[in-house]
């Protein structure tokens, strides 16, 4: 009972301490969180997508994710140096360029997502195929050296 | 053994050198067979006057040493001969024994085959009986008889029990005078022929009178004084009073009458020689005389020689074959005569009842009892039971009677030389292994109050059983019989007697026998095993393994073993011969390459015709130790690479997602770096722009 109660003050302490530095960064930056929330709105869809499907690997949001930040930089940094307000981070992401920019370098993450692992995959098995092909050469020259009973092997069982 | 990689043998082991000719038969010719170093024996100079029952005599000569007149007898090869006596008389002068100086296997011609000849040393003065009528050759005087013919035999005698031995050939008509004066009188061959063999009846006790022929066995001292004292009788009176008689009608006087008066018979005797032939001829093994009491006749000693009287006698009489008996000792003589009728009579009522109420003493009624359920008990088949019911009751009735069996009747001692005489004649010894595991054997030892022996059979039947080669009957036969020839039918004309000769043997023989035949079979493992020092077990045990590459392994060891130690330095043939069947010895690599190449080699070690080095060629231990560590290794590596594909091969699914997953992180990685490198040039472009 008194361990659960410690655990639950602890929670308590982080909440509040996270609350702490999270609250003025955000009201300090709030043209920044602002705009990113608009420019990685494909990212977030992404990760509520996988979230609700239970996907296994949860890699696509983060490709996508990498992809749109890297979309979005450009003209965060251009909202920073003119018009870092509110406003200016809303009028910076209405404008047709950023939206094109953006959500295209998300839709790039996404055909990423989709290809680079099948890529991958192909590669592997190509790979695996050719080594079994290598395995089972060396296996032939032995059986040729030895004779079928270099096949017989047992595995000696540790002392218990 | 036989193998298909036997059949498969290289072409060039096929063609061999002749094999060596025998040393001694390359000196050998036409006129005479070379016998040891320097003795020639002459074929063609035949002395008929010498011959013995189973063996002729010829002229022989030393050349080495030509005062010694010898001459030699000639062994039948296909009869059981003495080699415990050829042993250990050879060389040895004994008075009163005809001095056997050489014996050899050699080849005689006239049969056209090996065999053993014996040289004595030449009687000058001839036998001492030829014909069936003749002069007593006795001196009258008392002192002239002991000294001339009585000592010299009881020396012979004493020398034989000192060694062991019995003569039991000792008969009117194997006397000789040695010397041309005849001043000299011996013993003559009892070696061509098995133990009293040849022995007319009156020479031998009832019990070896109702033998067969071949199983009368070495016997004891008893047996050669009996023999002496029956033959002193006729050379006595000049003739053998119970000549007349058939074998059957003197058994029946002797088993009547005692064989001392059934000898006798109405002959006149000296007077001073009676007692001596009373001891010596009393049916009681205990109460005949053995050779103290003769010291003590010879040293004037005159203690009257009276036969105790049977005490166990029936009051009533038991019919068996319309004949009345009143002794269980000569009721057991009639049972052995006739065996076929006699279990009938055992088994009958009357049989029991005559035991019960003819004797006071109801010892021997019990025994019979109890040999009924022994027998019972014993054997579930009732032919097994009745052989072993009259085996069984002849000897309870009478010790001296010999075992007797619906086939053969013999002494319990004879059964090793039985099976000797067996194999010679090629019988089927089944009927001797039966006798052994059905415990007549050790029961006739028993009665006969020989329990050592009796203990022995226990060993011989374990032996019996083991079927392993170097092992079972043939072991027995080599055993029981020492020197006897190894009796391999690959073998068996060359006469082998000696370890030493035995791969000269199969040297001569390798041209001529089928190579698919394994030069070891059961008789050659059996005689190598009883003849060697050295036994050889764990090459036995190599042979009889069930892996043919350490069969043929074992083989090979063998047989380089016995060339280092008994040579010859060169065999060729039988170099060929093993060739033929050590082919599953390469099996000892597991490297083809390495096997291929022996198998290529291999020829040029046979034509070297050593096996010796034929051995080290094919069981290099180094080589075959690393040999074995590298396919050890091998085997592990084979192992890995067959767990690495069946990872890579087995199990797609787990595979696919590994693959997957790696393409994610991948693009991942690729999908961040880009917005890295988009951070990098910002920062650079604005540092820049200032």
């Amino acid at each position: 009972m008194a361990d659960t109660g410690k655990k639950g003050k602890n929670k308590l302490h982080g909440a509040i301490s996270t609350m702490i530095v999270l609250f003025p960064m955000v009201y300090f930056l709030r043209s920044t969180v602002v705009f990113l929330m608009l420019t990685m709105m494909p990212t977030l869809a992404s990760l509520f997508i996988e979230t609700k499907n239970g996907s296994r690997y949860k890699y696509k949001w983060l490709c996508i994710g990498g992809l749109n930040f890297a979309g979005a930089l450009p003209f965060m940094f251009k909202m920073w140096f003119t018009d870092n307000t509110i406003w200016g981070a809303i009028a910076m992401f209405f404008s047709i360029k950023t939206i094109l920019v953006t959500f295209g370098a998300a839709a790039l993450g996404l055909l990423f997502a989709r290809t680079i692992p099948m890529f991958v995959l192909t590669f592997i098995e190509t790979k695996d195929q050719r080594r079994v092909l290598a395995l089972k050469e060396i296996q032939k020259k032995m059986v040729e050296k030895w004779g079928e009973e270099v096949t017989v092997f047992q595995a000696k069982k540790p002392l218990r | 053994m036989e193998t298909s990689e036997t059949a498969q043998a290289p072409k060039a082991i096929e063609k061999s050198p002749e094999p060596v000719e025998k040393e001694q038969d390359r000196h050998s010719s036409d006129k005479f067979v070379l016998v040891g170093k320097s003795i020639r024996v002459f074929p063609g100079m035949r002395l008929p006057l010498l011959d013995m029952p189973e063996a002729k005599a010829y002229q022989a000569e030393d050349i080495e040493n030509d005062g010694t007149h010898l001459y030699a007898l000639v062994c039948n090869p296909d009869l059981y001969i003495r080699m415990s006596h050829i042993r250990q008389r050879i060389g040895t002068k004994t008075k009163g024994l005809l001095p056997l100086l050489a014996a050899g296997v050699a080849f005689w011609r006239p049969l056209k085959r090996r065999t053993m000849i014996l040289i004595y040393q030449l009687p000058m003065g001839g036998r001492v009986v030829t014909s069936d009528k003749f002069n007593s050759p006795f001196p009258r005087e008392e002192s002239e008889l002991i000294a001339g013919w009585i000592k010299p035999i009881v020396n012979a005698l004493n020398y034989l029990a000192v060694s062991n031995l019995t003569h039991r050939a000792i008969r009117p008509d194997n006397f000789y005078y040695l010397d041309s004066e005849k001043t000299q009188v011996v013993l003559g061959d009892c070696i061509t022929a098995p133990p009293a063999f040849n022995q007319p009846a009156q020479c031998e006790t009832i019990g070896s009178m109702l033998c067969h022929p071949e199983g009368r066995g070495n016997g004891t001292l008893a047996d050669d004084l009996y023999a002496f004292g029956a033959s002193l009788i006729t050379l006595a009176l000049g003739y053998t009073p119970t000549q007349d008689l058939t074998d059957d009608e003197l058994l029946a006087l002797k088993v009547k009458k005692g064989s001392y008066s059934a000898l006798v018979g109405t002959g006149r005797l000296p007077l001073f020689l009676i007692d001596l032939l009373r001891g010596l001829l009393f049916d009681e093994l205990d109460q005949r005389w053995n050779l103290m009491s003769i010291e003590e006749w010879i040293g004037g000693r005159r203690s009257p020689s009276i036969q105790k009287k049977n005490n166990f006698v029936s009051q009533r009489p038991f019919m068996f074959k319309d004949e009345e008996y009143y002794t269980c000792r000569a009721l057991a003589v009639a049972f052995v005569q006739n065996r076929e009728i006699a279990i009938d009579a055992i088994r009958s009522e009357k049989f029991l009842t005559w035991l019960a109420h003819g004797f006071e003493d109801k010892s021997m009624y019990d025994a019979v009892q109890k040999s009924f359920e022994q027998a019972a008990v014993s054997f579930p088949v009732r032919e097994r039971q009745n052989e072993f019911l009259l085996a069984h009751i002849c000897l309870l009735f009478n010790p001296a009677v010999p075992l007797c069996l619906k086939d053969f009747v013999f002494m319990p001692d004879a059964w090793g030389m039985l099976l000797a005489i067996f194999f010679l004649q090629n019988k089927d010894p089944k009927p001797l292994t039966r006798i052994m595991f059905s415990g007549i054997l050790a029961d006739g030892y028993l009665l006969k109050n020989d329990f050592i022996a009796s203990q022995k059979i226990k060993t011989w039947q374990m032996t019996l059983k083991r079927l392993a080669v170097g092992y079972g009957i043939e072991r027995l036969l080599y055993e029981l019989n020492p020197g006897f020839p190894c009796q391999s039918p690959l073998i068996r004309k060359e006469y082998v007697t000696e370890m030493s000769g035995l791969l000269e043997a199969l040297e001569a023989v390798s041209n001529n026998v089928d190579v698919k035949d394994n030069p070891l079979d059961r008789h050659v493992a059996a005689f190598i095993t009883v003849n060697c020092p050295d036994k050889f077990n764990d090459q036995m045990s190599d042979i009889n393994s069930s892996r043919d590459n350490l069969a043929a392994q074992g083989l090979l060891s063998l047989f380089s073993a016995l060339q280092k130690r008994f040579g010859p330095d060169k065999l060729f043939g039988l170099c060929a011969w093993i060739g033929r069947h050590i082919l599953p010895m390469l099996q000892n690599y597991h490297n083809l390459e390495k096997r291929e190449q022996l198998e290529k080699d291999l020829p040029k070690y046979i034509h070297k015709g050593s096996l010796i080095e034929m051995y080290r060629f094919l069981d290099n231990r180094d080589e075959r130790l690393a040999d074995a560590q590298s396919f050890e290794q091998a085997r592990r590596d084979y192992y890995q690479i067959s767990q690495e594909i069946e990872s890579l091969s087995g199990d797609r699914e787990k595979r696919t997602e590994e693959a997957l997953k790696a393409g994610y992180e991948l693009a991942t990685i690729f999908s961040f770096s880009l917005s890295f490198l988009m951070i990098i040039f910002l920062l650079i472009s604005r540092y820049l722009k200032g």
